[in-house]
């Protein structure tokens, strides 16, 4: 027979204080760590591509670190890329937040932490430091003539290609549409694009608007008074969300298939070309096997330039309420020297936003001629420029959901142009658009 | 042997502390119990006070003000974000399908389980199996149904799309998440599936009170098996019907996962709702105050229309 026995006032709250006590060691114990000694560096990040990557980027950014620099520990939280926005705002305003994290540049990002002062300016950290970032990538991390963020990566938005599938490199649109239609022909699919998360779009809009308007006619609408509904900018739309669409050239139901589905369109063969970043690198050459991978600048259109877009991804920030500022400052310091730089770009296959002797890299081919092409982007004007990284969010969420109108027909291009437009206007008047200097 | 309390003298003597001893203790026992009762309860109102009610207050306060989210200052902007709402075509439009979603979103799913329930509970053969099968939807969280369906529906490998192909139906076959024209319905039906497991579980356990003996005369009186459903064991499960459509109902209107896992409300807007236009407007447009306006309307609707429908359904009873 089971025996009962009333539980006092007292034993009830003995077992209860027990219990919370217990579970705020729990608590305690999952938030994970890393072993070391000394000062805490709290370090939030986005998770790697890969698994593989993401063991790279722990041992690159937290064991060898805190080998190098014994006296501090690294605590480094990685969250999905696509969380760290609502979860970094909340960090922010808390009394914990992280002492230093990764985030995108563009205004509507970092601008707006640096708005609210969240941010720690990182203008003595420069001087005293000597980082020497591009002068063009430290002004994408520079809010009202303060510099607070370290550009830590150069990206370039070009065109994949399967080697068997495409013999010859096209020049123009043109030759690009007869490349399309034979590839058609031969039941395969000419671009591996999906849109089911809308950002992928807005880089197809920048290759098309950077080389319709070149590197000058951007910085006329986004530093001067020129428009987003001028008929280059509608041509660009046109072609990419319209005429690509009717001809045939994604897959069925572009809205509704993911970037990564997409991309498994080109790994696996079955599409041809792949418009996108070259972040995709190191996945590219982990995922193909069967076939050769070359790239090239999407070609002129209708006798247009050729400035692929090109500009700074992330950053590294500190946050203004920083536990340990000269923690923070130490350790983007470590990612910036020549041998840590060297080791990111062999593991990750990734540019960064300062000169680093590329000698005796061990690289794969394809990440080295990307390399070669991407040195070009320190003369300034021989690319174009990744739009949504520029512009406010009000902005980019019409690029977002508008662009997807377009492509089921439901928008027409000079209607999605002109209401780019109304949103440039309203953010133009808030302050919300980027400065030059 | 001589029970207590029945001597004339010192039995009433004795009875009396008794009576005393026991009319004393009522209060002190009611006091006890008070006591032990606050106990258990404090906390859970100070969880309910900090993390339901006062968020909702601080919902009100800043649906009046342009607080962009991050920022330390808060503008007063009064009604201006409530004006702002009416004019806003985006959000006219998730209001629009936020009302297909309800009717149909509400309608289905009670129907759907409450058939399922009579099936299951008139006896039919493979009772146990179908049980189960009824009942999965219920144990799979919103957003693993709308991963699932994400895959059913894809253009590229989706079964729905092989099936009709298959089937020689390849017109028919569409990326049915990228159609402007399907997209929201194509979320529907998942969320329907979805919802049908809760119909159905207590729409189940509702029908084994059923009084049998009622449902018996009406079989002698010649009464088939859709007029026994309808007038002899709906009327007797009509309280948890109402429970299980009132709850579907609130729910239609504070929908947000499955669409956001499905299509993010796309194409273009063609299957938002207020709740993810509420949720891209907040944290992704930095435009908290707007945002929390938006989530106000979502609160006075889901209230209005739960409202509404318990009192028609007490007026009929």
């Amino acid at each position: 027979m089971v025996s009962r026995r009333a539980v006092s006032r007292r034993e009830f709250l003995k077992l209860g204080g027990a219990g919370l006590a217990g579970a705020a060691l729990l608590g305690t114990a999952g938030c994970g760590g890393s072993q070391g000694g000394g000062k805490v560096i709290n370090y939030f990040t986005g998770t790697a591509e890969t698994s593989s990557q993401e063991r790279a980027a722990i041992e690159i950014q937290v064991d060898r670190f805190q080998k190098q620099y014994p006296k501090y520990t690294l605590k480094r939280e990685a969250v999905p890329t696509e969380n760290q926005r609502n979860v970094i705002q909340t960090r922010l305003q808390s009394n914990d937040p992280p002492d230093v994290f990764s985030y995108d540049t563009g205004p509507g990002f970092g601008g707006v932490l640096a708005d609210a002062g969240l941010l720690h300016s990182l203008e003595d950290a420069y001087k005293k430091k000597g980082w020497d970032i591009y002068d063009w990538a430290k002004q994408r991390a520079t809010y009202g003539g303060t510099v607070y963020g370290v550009p830590d990566q150069v990206e370039e938005v070009i065109v994949y290609y399967n080697k068997d599938l495409v013999p010859e490199v096209p020049k123009t649109v043109d030759d690009l549409e007869q490349l399309a239609d034979d590839l058609k022909g031969k039941g395969k699919i000419p671009f591996a694009f999906g849109d089911q998360e809308q950002w992928p779009a807005s880089h197809l809009f920048s290759v098309g608007v950077s080389n319709m308007l070149g590197r000058e006619g951007l910085d006329n609408i986004l530093y001067g008074d020129d428009r987003w509904d001028a008929p280059e900018v509608v041509k660009a739309i046109d072609l990419f969300f319209r005429s690509f669409v009717k001809d045939g050239y994604y897959p069925d139901g572009v809205n509704a298939i993911t970037y990564d589905d997409a991309n498994s369109l080109f790994f696996s063969g079955k599409a041809a070309m792949n418009i996108t970043g070259t972040w995709l690198v190191s996945t590219i050459v982990e995922s193909v096997r069967d076939f050769e991978v070359g790239f090239f600048p999407f070609p002129s259109i209708d006798g247009s330039s050729i400035s692929p877009p090109a500009g700074v991804g992330t950053g590294l920030f500190v946050a203004k309420k920083a536990q340990d500022y000269e923690g923070a400052i130490t350790f983007i310091d470590y990612l910036l020297q020549d041998d840590t730089a060297r080791l990111v770009m062999e593991k990750f296959n990734t540019i960064p936003a300062h000169p680093v002797d590329t000698k005796g890299l061990k690289v794969p081919g394809l990440f080295k001629s990307v390399l070669d092409d991407l040195s070009k982007s320190t003369e300034a004007g021989a690319f174009g420029y990744n739009i949504d990284v520029l512009t406010p969010q009000n902005f980019n969420d019409i690029m977002y959901s508008g662009f997807q109108d377009v492509i089921t027909g439901s928008r027409s291009a000079s209607e999605q142009a002109s209401m780019l437009q109304d949103a440039w206007a309203k953010a133009k008047k808030s302050g919300d658009v980027p400065t030059q200097g | 042997m001589k029970e207590a309390g029945t001597q004339t003298e010192g039995g009433g003597q004795a009875l009396a502390p008794r009576r005393k001893r026991g009319f004393a203790s009522v209060p002190a026992l009611r006091r006890q119990q008070a006591y032990y009762g606050a106990l258990f309860v404090v906390p859970g109102l100070i969880v309910y006070l900090i993390f339901m009610v006062y968020p909702f207050l601080d919902t009100i306060y800043l649906s009046f003000t342009n607080w962009n989210g991050v920022a330390t200052s808060k503008d007063w902007v009064g009604l201006s974000n409530y004006a702002r709402m009416f004019a806003d075509g985006a959000a006219l439009k998730a209001f629009a399908n936020n009302v297909v979603w309800v009717i149909l979103g509400t309608i289905s799913p009670v129907v759907i389980g409450l058939f399922e329930a009579l099936l299951v509970w008139s006896g039919a053969r493979a009772s146990l199996f179908f049980r189960v099968l009824f009942f999965l939807p219920f144990v799979l969280p919103l957003v693993v149904i709308g991963i699932v369906w994400q895959w059913i529906y894809n253009p590229l490998f989706g079964v729905v799309n092989k099936v009709l192909d298959g089937a020689g139906l390849e017109g028919v076959s569409r990326g049915w998440l990228a159609d402007p024209h399907t997209a929201l319905y194509a979320v529907l039906i998942a969320a329907i599936w979805g919802a049908s497991g809760f119909c159905f579980l207590i729409l189940h356990a509702s029908l084994q009170n059923v009084d049998m003996s009622t449902v018996e005369a009406s079989m002698i009186d010649g009464a088939n098996w859709f007029q026994r459903a309808w007038s002899i064991v709906v009327p007797q499960i009509a309280p948890q019907l109402t429970m299980v459509t009132a709850v579907t109902l609130i729910g239609g209107f504070s929908v947000f996962d499955i669409i956001y896992v499905m299509t993010g409300g796309g194409p273009g807007n063609a299957s938002e709702v207020l709740a993810t236009y509420t949720y891209k407007t907040a944290f992704e447009q930095n435009e908290a105050g707007y945002g929390s306006a938006l989530a106000m309307l979502i609160t006075v609707l889901s209230l209005i229309s739960a409202f509404v429908f318990v009192r028609v359904r007490e007026r009929q009873r």
